[in-house]
């Protein structure tokens, strides 16, 4: 079953000096129990298609297309409405975790407010759920330290409470926005087996935002790769990983450090993303693309199917399945 | 005495823009100076406030009257007659004594004016010095000389400005430099964060390194670079100070007869204006408001040239 | 905690002991002495008064005792001018007034100005928020000294509602104008600090934190943006403190109310120096005393500051 269904997300904002487009044309789903993976490059769009989800763009800024959870059509939702769907049924963790939690008040408060306001439970009852959720995100001595203010906690271990924070109304999707970027490469790994944990310990569907294909595989199982605001390519992780379609998901790929390769392979993608302001008429990636052709730089490809759950969006895919 | 004029984020502004130096942080000054350029308001007040400076200069040369010849036809008969007109050359009328008022308020507001910059002048200089010096030397004379600001800070200065007034005489002189002592605080800790930046760049190591002594060294490498936001935040001062005078001068306490400033005008006229002479309160306080107001434009002009940041 | 507090005690009672010592030796480097008036006193009555003054004595005794006098009975002595009153009688009879509307005028500038602020941030670029920050604009060129003959002329001599001057035992018509004139310069400061802080407390990354968890804006405003949005106001209520202080000097002369800052202007112009060092000691106290509050509340309210 589908449990969020992303269709044609256009995002836009209007700023000072012209409309930047953020998302052009994105679709996405999420099934239920799920994780999948958005890997995109800075500034592909990704965490706007998140905050658009989440009803939280900027003010300056408006989608259009469909969001369906669950069957409830969420663009254009009143804010009341929203705010029953927000915590309950889709929460987000947020990139930055040292400045997500608000440092004037403790962690406990910050948490508890969350299940008073939607479960109605009372205020005991829901410290003691906090620490549980606490406990299974394994910060030590949970019991004590939650009456302590975000100051007084390590990246690594605010991230935790911010999982476990968004986890406290059991959500059937957890979307978590680069969740490690910001953290040291020794705690990524401790926080990445958290996440791993939370699909199958709270059953719940994720979508793991990140720019970094490395730490997609062993964790989810789907993955889009966006670009431009674009979807490049999507299908099953382990199809993906072994025979890109997309020659941004192949430099994608190319940059992480694997065992299995010559390390002289691991090279960057050359070029910079395009601005937003003006995105060329063909593939955004025709700029940087060693395979681009006249007809790339004009005409932008369209998402077509390729074997079995795969999509991509290029006029030379490399030569995969199908 | 002491209404908000710029806020937070103007100090802010100033303390972290850095000083210019000759390669990146001469474009800095640059697009600060097109900023401001395109800020309309700013612009404006610019304009204005040349305007005032001109009308302080040259506006004698249209009075008709002195500032202190009593119109005897006048005297008497000032509600009546007294109003502003151009048939017998008063033209903002006359002054319960009789005198001229347009002249009076050419004076008025040089004076004012004049208390502004250079109380911001004395201001400048001592904070400047004072905030260079503690922060060039560091350390424990640095934390003593600031725990001395902080100390200052909480000290309600208009009654010091007054007693001080009142021992050494009221004069302008001591006006301007009794304002400017009592508000060169926040130019010190600015002028002291300016120079903990400056004072590990090449050149000031370079001095030290050759043997150059610490005075010279603050005098030569360290206030020049100052020069710019200090001159920056002097400006904004400006308009404290000719509050701060007009205040003391309203209350009588500032410049004595026959000199006058805006403070004194808005004084006289407010005392008379239930005889229905309300030019006498009108004239000068919409020269007093004017003059703010343009310092306000212009003063957030220059924090927005400044600190781009969100508006 | 109580370590905290003697720290800033440490600071402030050093603070006013300076304030007192400076103004003593100004008093005293002053030209002119209290009665050098227009009829020249015989010499021996000079003498006579100057001995029972104590002015004869070496400066630093002087000093002593006036500290001393200050501190163990709270006396600031007599006063030249008024010669059957003491300082401390001037105080009592005009400190009531000036505490009266002056702790009005605080209340109503930072509870309007707080709740404008919020508005207009909460409300942004909308109606209210231009007319915030308009009216905190033009509130900003109008200190107290305008702005009072402004509104008498407007309420007392055009409309006729409220009377423009006296006391008459706090009745409230006689309080309105008072009030009105020295808060609002203050508020409208307060109003533009709330607003520019409220906005950037609301666009912090913990707000989009607590959107997410689904609480409604009303509650996010109260207990996330307002405590952060807070504490730059806070820390501007000393200067706010100051200021009033100060402004109520005018307040006083301007409205005839017969408060503090009318003896301090009169003794001012007089040379009553124990009157107006009186007063200004009393000013200092006051300042250092709210200083300490307010870094007390601040560091109340704000978890990281450690004590
Ligand atoms: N409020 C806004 N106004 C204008 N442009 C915006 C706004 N918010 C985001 N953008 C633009 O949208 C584009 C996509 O931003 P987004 O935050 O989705 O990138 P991202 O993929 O999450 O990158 P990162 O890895 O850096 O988080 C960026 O080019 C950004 O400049
Ligand atoms: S469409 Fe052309 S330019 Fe775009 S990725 Fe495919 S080959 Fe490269
Ligand atoms: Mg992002």
């Amino acid at each position: 079953m589908t449990l969020l269904q992303v269709r044609d997300l256009r995002v836009s904002f209007q700023t000072g000096d012209g409309t930047v487009d953020a998302v052009n044309g994105v679709d996405l789903a999420v099934p239920a129990g799920q994780a999948i993976a958005v890997v995109g490059e800075s500034g592909s769009g990704k965490s706007q298609i998140m905050l658009a989800v989440m009803g939280l763009l900027a003010r300056n800024g408006t989608a259009s297309g469909s969001i369906r959870f669950d069957g409830t059509e969420l663009l254009g939702l009143d804010e009341r409405a929203f705010n029953r769907i927000r915590a309950r049924e889709i929460a987000m963790i947020f990139q930055d975790p040292m400045t997500a939690l608000n440092p004037y008040m403790r962690i406990s408060h910050q948490m508890t407010e969350v299940l008073t306001l939607h479960k109605g439970m009372s205020h005991g009852a829901a410290l003691g759920e906090a620490v549980r959720l606490l406990d299974a995100m394994e910060v030590p001595e949970a019991r004590t330290r939650i009456t302590m203010y975000p100051h007084e906690f390590s990246g690594g271990m605010r991230q935790r409470v911010l999982i476990a924070m968004a986890l406290l109304c059991r959500p059937r999707l957890l979307i978590a926005d680069e969740p490690t970027t910001a953290l040291d490469a020794t705690v990524r790994g401790q926080i990445m087996r958290l996440l791993g944990n939370v699909k199958s310990a709270f059953d719940t569907a994720v979508i793991l935002v990140t720019h970094d294909a490395g730490i997609v595989a062993g964790h989810c199982d789907e993955m889009v790769v966006l670009y431009g605001g674009q979807v490049m390519e999507s299908g099953p992780v382990a199809e993906t990983f072994a025979a890109p379609l997309h020659p941004y998901t192949r430099g994608l790929l190319d940059a992480v450090p694997r065992l299995d390769r010559d390390d002289e392979r691991l090279r960057a993608i050359p070029g910079d993303p395009p601005g937003m302001q003006h995105l060329p008429g063909g593939c955004p990636f025709a700029a940087r693309c060693p395979r681009a052709d006249e007809r790339c730089h004009h005409v932008r490809p369209p998402g077509v199917s390729h074997g079995p759950g795969r999509r991509v969006a290029c006029h030379w895919p490399l030569g995969g399945a199908g | 005495m002491s209404p908000l004029l710029f806020g937070r984020r103007t100090i802010r502004a100033l303390t972290t823009t850095g000083a210019p130096d000759t390669s990146g942080g001469r474009s800095l000054w640059q697009d600060a100076r097109g900023r401001f350029v395109c800020n309309r308001a700013a612009m404006a007040s610019l304009a204005i406030l040349c305007v005032l400076v001109l009308f302080v200069l040259f506006g004698d040369f249209l009075a008709a009257w002195s500032n202190e010849e009593i119109d005897w036809a006048m005297l008497g008969n000032v509600a009546e007659e007294g109003g502003p007109s151009f048939a017998n050359g008063h033209y903002f009328g006359v002054d319960e004594l009789g005198r001229d008022l347009y002249a009076r308020t050419v004076q008025g507001t040089g004076i004012s004016l004049m208390v502004g910059v250079l109380g911001a002048l004395v201001s400048m200089v001592v904070g400047t010095l004072y905030g260079a010096v503690a922060g060039y030397l560091g350390g424990a004379v640095d934390n003593v000389m600031m725990r001395i600001v902080d100390v200052l800070m909480a000290i309600p200065y208009m009654f010091v400005l007054i007693v001080f007034m009142v021992v050494f005489g009221r004069s302008i002189l001591m006006l301007f430099v009794g304002i400017g002592l009592i508000s060169w605080l926040d130019m010190a800790r600015i002028a002291r964060g300016q120079t903990l930046s400056i004072k590990n760049r090449d050149f000031v190591e370079a001095a030290v390194a050759i043997g150059v002594r610490p005075g010279r060294i603050i005098l030569r490498h360290i206030i020049p670079n100052l020069l710019g936001v200090v001159v920056v935040y002097a400006t904004l001062l400006v308009p404290s100070m000719i509050i701060y005078e007009s205040f003391i001068s309203f209350l009588g306490l500032g410049v004595q007869e026959p000199d006058t400033s805006l403070g004194a005008l808005i004084s006289d006229g407010a005392s008379q204006m239930q005889y229905g002479t309300l030019w006498q309160l009108l004239f000068p306080l919409s020269f007093f408001v004017t003059t703010l107001f343009a310092f306000f434009f212009v003063g957030d002009g220059l924090r927005d040239a400044l600190d781009p940041r969100d508006r | 905690m109580i370590y905290y507090v003697a720290r800033r005690l440490a600071v402030a009672v050093p603070t006013l002991l300076i304030l007192i010592i400076v103004s003593y030796v100004l008093m005293y480097a002053a030209p002119g002495g209290p009665f050098d008036t227009e009829r020249t006193l015989p010499p021996e009555v000079m003498a006579n008064l100057q001995h029972k003054y104590g002015l004869d004595q070496p400066l630093v005794v002087q000093i002593w005792r006036y500290v001393v006098s200050i501190v163990t009975e709270f006396d600031f002595g007599p006063s030249f001018q008024y010669t059957d009153q003491t300082v401390n009688d001037i105080i009592r009879q005009g400190f009531p007034v000036t505490l009266t509307y002056g702790a009005w005028s605080f209340l109503v500038a930072v509870l309007a100005g707080v709740s404008l602020g919020i508005a207009a941030a909460v409300c942004h670029n909308t109606f209210l928020d231009y007319l915030c920050v308009g009216v905190s604009v033009g509130a900003q060129v109008l200190p107290n000294f305008v702005l009072a003959p402004v509104l008498t002329l407007v309420f007392t001599l055009w409309l006729a509602w409220l009377p423009g001057g006296g006391w008459q035992g706090g009745h409230w018509p006689y309080v309105v104008l008072p009030v009105i004139a020295l808060s609002t310069s203050f508020m409208a400061s307060i109003a533009r600090m709330t607003r520019s802080s409220m906005l950037e407390a609301l666009n912090a990354d913990f707000i989009r934190t607590a959107r997410a968890k689904g609480l409604p804006m009303r509650r996010i405003v109260i207990r996330h943006a307002l405590k952060p949005a807070m504490l730059p106001v806070i820390s501007y209520l000393g200067p706010t403190f100051v200021g009033m202080i100060t402004g109520s000097v005018v307040i006083d002369v301007f409205f005839a109310t017969g408060g503090i800052g009318q003896f301090f202007v009169n003794s001012a112009l007089n040379r009553d120096y124990p009157v107006i060092m009186g007063i200004t000691i009393l000013a200092g106290a006051l300042t250092i005393a709210f200083n300490l509050v307010v870094d007390l509340l601040y560091a109340w309210l704000d978890p990281r500051i450690r004590y």
